[in-house]
């Protein structure tokens, strides 16, 4: 795509202790891309590079083909930035002028509407809910009409209906603008991003559409046996197959089996098992969570 | 720019409470620094014979020491005004903004400083009502007074933008004020070293480099080029250091 934002093989380091290596990602036009990682993992960093908060040691960030104007980024970044000393409408005309849009009254009353800030809008900053605030920082970052927004950890200590809500319109940021958007909260993740990178270690790890996470999710697997009768034959059998990559004996009768496939397992096992004289009393799949996969790729790194 | 940053700023720190309160505080020390000047001034023309009343200088009983009472509080309430001009904009990371919306190294300083001062003259602006209180006075001559009113606000400006290079080294804001206190000290200490100094050459450069020697030539209507001169190379130079260290943020 045209104005895709490309991070190609960015790297930085504070007192010669490296913080990130070589990170490169492309977050397609239209979409929302999610820098997923442990903390300490590099997120606020890339987020600060790409903005221009920090300089650049090496490598490039481009929209599209051309160097990117800070006025086509708009950004939260850790904590949202705000002035509590001025009103919701005044902090935002006050940034409005700032970044020389055209019509400063229309542009922030029109994002007050969108991100919902009517009831706040005469309320001074400092007197706003965490929920409310982080709002107002997503309105600022979107408030000159940005190619690119930025959000770094947008639903940090929101309680859940603040969370949706959130979610909700960042979902809606989608329609005008890129997003890119860090957290370590796997699941509010996999609602709203479209593609992934994982950081560990200042490395990404791997990086492409969420469905990538979704393979992973759904192909290993554990599997738990209970049953009756000797298991000899019936244990000979389970290993003989590609698709077991770990067999254990939880107890007498009772087996835990990491499974990696797409295929439901269970039916052959079911067969061959009257084939073997087990009588099964219970086959049940364990899947993985989000954050076992999360934690799992982010181990192997 | 500098117009959105500075009416930003002067809205800020006219909701602030504790503005008031300095404002109060100042006032009350000036009303009483002219009311005991007064008093003295008063008692000390009673105590003349009437024939030689009229020789007795009111501008310099008066209206000058009150001059120099400004300029001794300011060695307080510069620091305490300029203290969180950039300072708490680091801590609050709000100067994000500035880098992100593409305001010039410059022009932030220039909004910072006109911001300052525009602070600063509403404190000065209290001991203004004085003049009218002493409508039925005359002086013989007022020419002396808009002198020392210059060099009054040029001391202003100069001690407020050795707090805005103090202000641009810390985060904290408290450590910031400490710092320009300092700062401002140091600039007052200047005139008393070369007072010291036994070397006359050391001691006519520490007198030029002292801003109270400049401050008090034009208070005493001796206003000069090279006053003039120095207050502007004074300023530029120290914007000039708070520009650099804003560069390397």
């Amino acid at each position: 795509m045209k104005d895709d934002l490309i991070v190609d093989n960015i790297t930085c380091s504070f007192g010669g202790r490296s913080i990130l290596k070589d990170v490169s990602f492309t977050v397609k036009e239209g979409t929302v891309h999610g820098l997923l990682g442990p903390n300490g993992a590099g997120k606020s960093t890339t987020f600060k590079l790409i903005a221009n908060v920090y300089p650049l040691e090496a490598g490039n960030i481009k929209l599209g083909k051309k160097n990117i104007d800070s006025l086509q980024m708009g950004f939260t970044i850790e904590d949202p930035i705000l002035i509590d000393e001025l009103t919701t409408f005044e902090f935002l005309y006050y940034l409005a002028e700032l970044r020389k849009c055209k019509d400063p009254q229309k542009v922030v009353q029109d994002t007050i509407k969108k991100c919902d800030l009517e009831k706040v809008q005469n309320k001074l900053v400092n007197h706003l809910s965490t929920g409310f605030k982080q709002r107002v920082s997503i309105a600022q970052a979107i408030l000159h009409n940005p190619k690119i927004v930025l959000l770094d950890e947008p639903t940090n200590g929101l309680d859940p209906q603040a969370k949706i809500d959130i979610r909700n319109l960042i979902l809606q940021l989608k329609k005008d603008h890129t997003v890119l958007i860090s957290s370590h909260l796997l699941l509010e993740m996999g609602k709203i991003c479209d593609d992934i990178t994982i950081l560990s270690n200042g490395s990404v790890i791997t990086s492409g559409p969420i469905s990538l996470l979704d393979e992973k999710l759904h192909s290993v697997k554990r599997l738990f046996l209970e049953f009756e009768g000797s298991d000899e034959g019936f244990i000979d059998f389970l290993q003989s197959h590609s698709w077991l990559k770990e067999l254990k004996r939880i107890d007498n009768g009772k087996l835990s089996l990491l499974i990696d496939s797409f295929l439901d397992v269970r039916h052959d096992i079911i067969k061959h098992s009257f084939q073997y004289n087990i009588k099964l009393s219970e086959i049940y799949y364990q899947h993985k969570s989000l954050e076992d996969v999360f934690l799992e790729v982010t181990d192997k790194s | 720019m500098i117009k959105i940053i500075l009416l930003k700023d002067l809205r800020i720190f006219f909701r602030n409470p504790l503005t008031y309160v300095m404002l109060g505080l100042f006032s009350l020390i000036m009303g009483w620094v002219f009311f005991s000047q007064l008093s003295q001034f008063m008692g000390g023309i009673q105590a003349m014979p009437i024939q030689s009343r009229n020789q007795y200088d009111f501008a310099n009983a008066v209206i000058l020491r009150i001059f120099g009472h400004i300029n001794f509080l300011f060695l307080f309430f510069t620091p305490l005004l300029s203290m969180g001009a950039i300072s708490d904009e680091v801590r609050a990371r709000s100067i994000l903004y500035y880098f992100s919306s593409n305001v010039s190294n410059w022009e932030l300083v220039l909004a910072k400083i006109i911001g300052l001062f525009a602070k600063g003259l509403s404190f000065v602006a209290t001991v203004f009502i004085y003049p009218i209180l002493l409508g039925n006075i005359q002086l013989t001559d007022n020419s002396f007074i808009i002198s020392a009113v210059f060099g009054l606000l040029f001391n202003m400006v100069g001690f407020l933008s050795l707090g805005l290079l103090a202000s641009c080294l810390t985060k904290s804001q408290i450590f910031s004020g400490i710092l320009s206190f300092f700062f401002v000290f140091g600039s007052w200490m200047v005139s008393m070293f070369a007072d010291l100094s036994q070397n006359d050459l050391v001691s006519r450069i520490l007198q030029f480099l002292a801003i109270n020697t400049h401050f008090e030539n034009m208070v005493k209507g001796n206003i000069g080029l090279s006053d003039i001169f120095f207050y502007l190379s004074f300023i530029y130079l120290v914007l000039l250091l708070v520009h650099k260290k804003l560069e390397l943020k």
